[in-house]
């Protein structure tokens, strides 16, 4: 059995080494790749329809009625 | 207390004339008469009739309100169990035993059961109906459906579907119904809190109001849509209400109602369908499924939508017609439920979980932006790759072409996020992705869309259908901050990470460029991987 002094200091690291062979190149601000993926304008202003049909359907008190 | 379980041979008319005789069934019932309709369709040949037999869900009733009122009514009901084999040889046999290891025995054969309550104009209390049995066609997905054992002469039988109720018209009337079959599900499958009748109506009430008090007792005719939203919030539940704005043009619901639907039934969550054909109270009923049509040819595809357009049929459980029904969504009426989805929705609720801030539409919306703005940048990601692999990349370039002419069909449903996990992990798809599932923890819920080509999702097998990209979101974001986790896409797996050692960014964005493109397979329900549709597990 490793004695308790001999595991110190190891960082078990294993998920994040795992790598496809696969990938062409891993793009971040860190390396100089200033792309990414967002959410556009257009997308955003849809949302914003979604969100503001919500508040206009409004209906009296009683109006839906099921029995 | 002493009770009798009778054993009853289906075999012909005579036979079942003589079941509904002894059950009180009549043609002035339609429930009850169409649920043993159905049962008789699915091949049922065997019941079990026991008696008396003391139902937690009608002594509750009882004890609310039919205990007092001058008519004397007992509280002891009748549990039917219904059988597509004959177990008649298997249960007469001598040795007491023997009876408890041949009902377990025939479990495969078990088609669920009815609680019959001693009230002759609603006789069903409750019933627990196999979704297998008693919708069997391949092309319907009982999606909302939850595991189910009873218990009856000493053995376990197990079944899978979702429960069904029948409104007394005294305690309460279909709105509570639907809010019980919703409660009542959550119950079985999630742990949730067990509601009686009487419970939801006294929730809905809470407060009342002159328009509940129309009918006495309160609330036994109909619930307004307030009452209905309040009793799910005491349930525990966070209701979303959907209803559309009156135009002059006629209902504007700023969505196709049908979307919406077949997400949040896909997603496993029941939807309870407000629906009037101009009456003055309209009948709620609760979606649990869909049938898909029999698409063939690509043209009769709805590209640009989403995969509820490959749907005819909701599946509804109707507390007045029956269980599994049909509902269409567009064109002539079906016997026996006198709507269609188009004509006759006038709102719908979804009793959401907790941690769910989102709605479908909006994360499918999301979703959509993603792959489209991955889309419309596609030159300048090409320009980041080495000169050596700029003219092979994107691999399946036609997705992009298909992304931009609005010709990928979107399928958007709500997952939990450590099932999403394990089913990514255990799918087709490419290396990449999974290193980056694996590496990263996931909210409690998330949202997940799936992109395909149209003629790739028709098929009535799931196994048979392609996914071409997929986009995972938050189900607690919102259109304030990037809410997408992980964006799949051919060449392309994007990424948001929160880093909490760093107190100046809250989020940072990842993009990972990879030289193939995976096709796989769609969230298959009741599938935990996919081995089943020809995917070889990796041995450990």
């Amino acid at each position: 059995m490793a004695d308790k002094n001999d595991v110190k200091g190891m960082v078990l690291d294993t998920t994040q080494t795992i790598v496809s062979d696969n990938v062409i190149i891993a793009c971040s601000p860190e390396s100089g790749c200033d792309v990414s993926i967002s959410l556009g304008a257009e997308t955003v202003q849809a949302i914003e329809k979604l969100e503001k049909y919500a508040i206009l359907a409004g209906h009296r008190i009683g109006e839906f009625r099921v029995g | 207390m002493l009770s009798n379980a009778q054993l009853i041979t289906l075999a012909d008319d005579g036979e079942w004339e003589r079941l509904n005789a002894l059950i009180g069934a009549s043609s002035s019932n339609t429930l009850l008469s169409n649920i043993l309709e159905s049962a008789r369709t699915a091949g049922c040949r065997f019941a079990l009739l026991e008696g008396p037999y003391i139902d937690r869900d009608f002594s509750a009733s009882f004890t609310a309100f039919y205990a007092s009122l001058f008519r004397p009514y007992k509280k002891l009901c009748k549990r039917l169990h219904l059988f597509s084999d004959d177990l008649s040889a298997a249960l007469s046999q001598g040795d007491p035993s023997s009876v408890s290891l041949a009902l377990e025995a025939a479990s495969p054969s078990y088609m669920g059961y009815l609680v019959l309550r001693p009230l002759v104009h609603a006789p069903v209390s409750h019933a627990f109906l196999s979704h297998a049995h008693f919708s069997p066609d391949p092309a319907a997905e009982v999606s909302v459906r939850s595991d189910h054992h009873v218990h009856v002469l000493g053995a376990t039988l197990g079944l899978a579907g979702f429960p069904l109720t029948q409104q007394d018209t005294r305690i309460g009337a279909c709105a509570q119904a639907s809010i019980w079959m919703a409660g009542r599900h959550f119950h079985l499958k999630h742990k949730g809190p067990w509601f009686s009748l009487p419970e939801i109506t006294s929730s809905a009430l809470l407060p009342t109001d002159s328009s509940i008090t129309r009918s006495l007792p309160a609330g036994s005719d109909y619930l307004t849509s307030d009452n209905m939203v309040r009793a799910l919030r005491a349930m525990g539940r966070h209701p979303v209400f959907y209803a559309p704005q009156s135009t002059e043009q006629g209902d504007d619901w700023g969505f196709d109602p049908q979307d919406v639907i077949c997400q949040y039934v896909d997603s496993g969550i029941p939807v309870i369908l407000g629906l009037n054909d101009g009456q003055n109270v309209g009948h709620a009923a609760v979606a649990v499924g869909t049938v898909r049509a029999d698409v063939t040819e690509t043209d009769d595809a709805n590209p640009g939508s989403s995969q509820s357009a490959y749907c005819s049929h909701l599946l509804v459980m109707d507390d007045q017609r029956g269980a599994y029904l049909r509902l269409p969504i567009d064109g002539p009426l079906e016997e026996p439920v006198p709507f269609n989805l188009r004509d006759h929705l006038r709102f719908m609720i979804v009793p959401l979980p907790n941690k769910v801030f989102m709605t479908s539409e909006v994360a499918d919306q999301i979703a959509r932006g993603i792959v489209a703005n991955a889309s419309l940048q596609i030159d300048a990601f090409r320009s980041q790759l080495p000169e050596q692999n700029q003219s092979s990349w994107p691999p399946e370039a036609q997705f992009y072409e298909a992304a931009d002419g609005g010709g990928l069909v979107a399928r958007t449903y709500l997952t939990y996020g450590w099932k999403y996990k394990s089913r990514a992990l255990r799918n087709n798809t490419c290396t990449q992705l999974k290193a980056d599932v694996l590496r990263r923890d996931f909210p409690k819920y998330v949202w997940v869309t799936e992109f395909s080509y149209p003629h790739e999702v028709c098929a009535i097998d799931p196994c048979a259908r392609i996914v071409r990209a997929h986009v995972v979101t938050d189900a607690t974001g919102s259109r304030f901050w990037e809410s997408y986790l992980i964006a799949d896409i051919p060449g392309v797996v994007a990424t948001w990470d929160f880093d909490t050692q760093n107190d100046a960014e809250a989020a940072s964005p990842g993009l990972t460029f990879i030289a193939t493109h995976n096709e796989y397979f769609p969230k298959i329900r009741g599938m935990q991987d996919f081995t089943q549709c020809g995917v070889q597990q990796t041995e450990a």
